[in-house]
């Protein structure tokens, strides 16, 4: 395959042509494909942080941030369900921030019981009464230049001592964490109110057993395992609001975009060989010695591209981070997208070798 | 028509038309001749008189409408691709007016192609630099096509055509694009690899100075071969 790399090696424009649009091509499906799962991560950021079994909320609660308060007796009837070892209760809702400049601010202010566990930020030893928490990218969002700090939420007191990191907002209105009594003092939820009761199973019980059991206890409230909670959120965010379906569409399309890149780059770059493979055919060369060039050449300006387009998307992307927060990159996301960047390479290489084969030898002889 | 025991390539009744809108043109018009080893066949003609087109069905690049080829007596009226890339791979040399070097590889990479192409060719490095003496290329097989003039980019060619030893060199007015000393250096080699090693040689030019060289012509007109001169 001499022929294949001195090609490359000696049109360096064709190939740096052809790897910059392949680079491009990478770097806008890693971006795309990014945006898109960090949206999907950060609707579902808080319900995927807590350490629970099963969530119980309000028939038909699509995400975490719009659920009704629940009336305070179901508490105990949880509770009381065989195969139950523990209920933690969580409340929610929107509250107006108010900025130590007197502007206000929609967040959404979150509090819960004692030992939520799991990533959630919250802790009794390092959350006193009336703390709040805030992520460390909403600081500026929410005129805090530094910490400690005062302010009032829905005109309460509150103290800033210190911010968290991986719950930025994606909504526009930040979280606020804090203490369960705290929240609800907030949101107006009297002394028992709560959105969601968070249980854990009992050791050696079958959780679709108490699953089932707190169905037909309360079959008026949804009972969802924390991954179903988490998908459910997720589907909501991305399929039913604007602000998803854009990011979706803006992905599918990224993707499109760099399939399209990649193949007419591959299959321009091929074209214009016609002449040396209608001679090599002259010569005697079979269809595979020709595939075999236009396969080389595709997938080595495919590599190199799609490398440098996801060596360009990490620092990239860090550095988009200042700005959204809440952008991901899951390495299987960006090793599937190199996958698929050298697939598709493979393929636009297939499409142009069959050109490349069919051409008639009989053309070498006109000048 | 028998064939000669010298014959390398015949042409029985060969017809090619072509379809031209809802016309059809007759470029090759029930042309019969012989090639034989050892002997430079010129076609001469205006262009449009069916030169190329001869030369591109000799030389197993398409096949006649009707009538047959005949390499060394087999008839090629029922091969199929695989059996003609064979011929070319093994049998058949060409040059071409434009050179068609690749111009990715060097002088000597160049006339290695065909064993690039052929793995079981017995041709070796040390062939294709004889061949780059022998064209008078001695020293220059690093320089890349780019490097060279048209006399010594028409002239690795020619190399390129001999390595595999050919029993037919077709050439496409292999002169065309050279100056006077370079069209004559090239002609010499033609006829160098017609004598020297018993090839069939046919050319297809306009190039008077080929003349010289020939031992028969064979005068084209409106896909018909109208004179055959013994030279």
């Amino acid at each position: 395959m001499r022929l294949a790399i001195r090609n490359i090696a000696h049109d360096r424009t064709r190939f740096l042509l052809t790897v910059a649009g392949i680079a491009f091509s990478a770097f806008l499906m890693v971006f795309q494909g990014s945006l898109l799962c960090g949206f999907e991560r950060a609707s579902s950021r808080v319900i995927d942080s807590v350490d629970a079994d099963l969530w119980v909320m309000a028939h038909g609660v699509q995400a975490f941030d719009f659920a009704p308060p629940l009336p305070s007796d179901y508490y105990g009837k949880i509770r009381g369900v065989p195969g139950v070892r523990s209920v933690r209760r969580m409340a929610s809702g929107f509250a107006f921030w108010q900025r130590p400049n007197g502007s206000r601010k929609t967040v959404i202010v979150i509090g819960g019981d004692a030992e939520i566990g799991g990533m959630y930020p919250v802790e009794r030893e390092n959350t006193l009464p009336e703390d709040a928490l805030v992520d460390t990218s909403d600081l500026e969002a929410l005129g805090l230049d530094q910490l400690p700090a005062e302010v009032e939420i829905n005109a309460r007191r509150r103290h800033v001592r210190r911010a968290v990191a991986g719950f930025g907002s994606f909504l526009g209105s930040p979280y606020i964490f804090g203490r369960l009594s705290d929240a609800r003092q907030a949101l107006g939820l009297g002394d028992s109110g709560a959105m969601f009761l968070l249980l854990d199973v009992a050791p050696g019980e079958n959780a679709a057993t108490v699953r089932a059991a707190l169905e037909a206890r309360a079959p008026e409230l949804d009972v969802l395992s924390s991954r179903e909670f988490s998908s459910r959120a997720q589907r909501y965010w991305t399929l039913q609001t604007g602000a998803g379906g854009a990011l979706l569409t803006a992905a599918v399309l990224g993707f499109f975009v760099g399939v399209l890149i990649v193949s007419q780059t591959v299959y321009a770059t091929t074209m214009e060989r016609l002449e040396e493979f209608a001679t090599l055919k002259a010569l005697g060369a079979s269809s595979w010695f020709i595939v075999r060039i236009v396969a080389v050449q595709a997938l080595v300006s495919a590599m190199v591209g799609s490398a440098i387009g996801l060596a360009l998307a990490f620092p990239l992307m860090s550095a988009a981070r200042h700005a959204i927060s809440w952008i991901y990159t899951p390495w299987p996301l960006a090793a599937a997208l190199a996958v698929a960047t050298l697939l598709l390479a493979a393929l636009a290489s297939i499409t142009a070798a069959r050109a490349a084969i069919s051409i008639e030898p009989g053309r070498v002889f006109r000048a | 028509m028998p064939n000669s025991p010298n014959t390398i390539i015949a042409a029985r009744e060969v017809s090619v038309g072509f379809e031209q809108g809802e016309r059809r043109f007759t470029a090759l018009d029930a042309v019969s001749a012989e090639f034989y080893a050892g002997e430079i066949t010129l076609l001469m003609g205006a262009s449009g008189s069916g030169k190329t087109t001869l030369l591109s069905l000799l030389g197993c690049l398409r096949s006649p409408d009707s009538g047959s080829i005949e390499w060394q007596g087999k008839s090629l009226s029922r091969a199929r691709e695989p059996e003609l890339m064979q011929l070319r791979r093994r049998q058949i040399g060409f040059v071409f007016q434009s050179f068609r070097l690749f111009p990715a590889l060097n002088a000597l990479e160049n006339v290695m192609m065909p064993a690039q192409i052929d793995t079981e060719l017995p041709a070796t490095r040390a062939d294709a630099e004889e061949l780059l003496c022998a064209v008078g290329l001695e020293g220059k097989g690093s320089l890349y096509p780019r490097q060279m003039s048209a006399g010594q980019r028409q002239r690795v060619a020619v190399a390129r055509a001999l390595l595999k030893k050919p029993a037919a060199i077709l050439a496409d007015e292999p002169t065309a694009s050279l100056d006077t000393a370079s069209g004559e250096q090239v002609a010499e080699l033609l006829k160098a690899a017609a004598k020297a090693r018993g090839c069939a040689a046919i050319v297809a030019t306009h190039d008077p100075r080929l003349l010289p060289l020939a031992d028969r012509i064979l005068f084209m007109r409106d896909g018909k071969i109208i004179a055959r001169d013994e030279v």
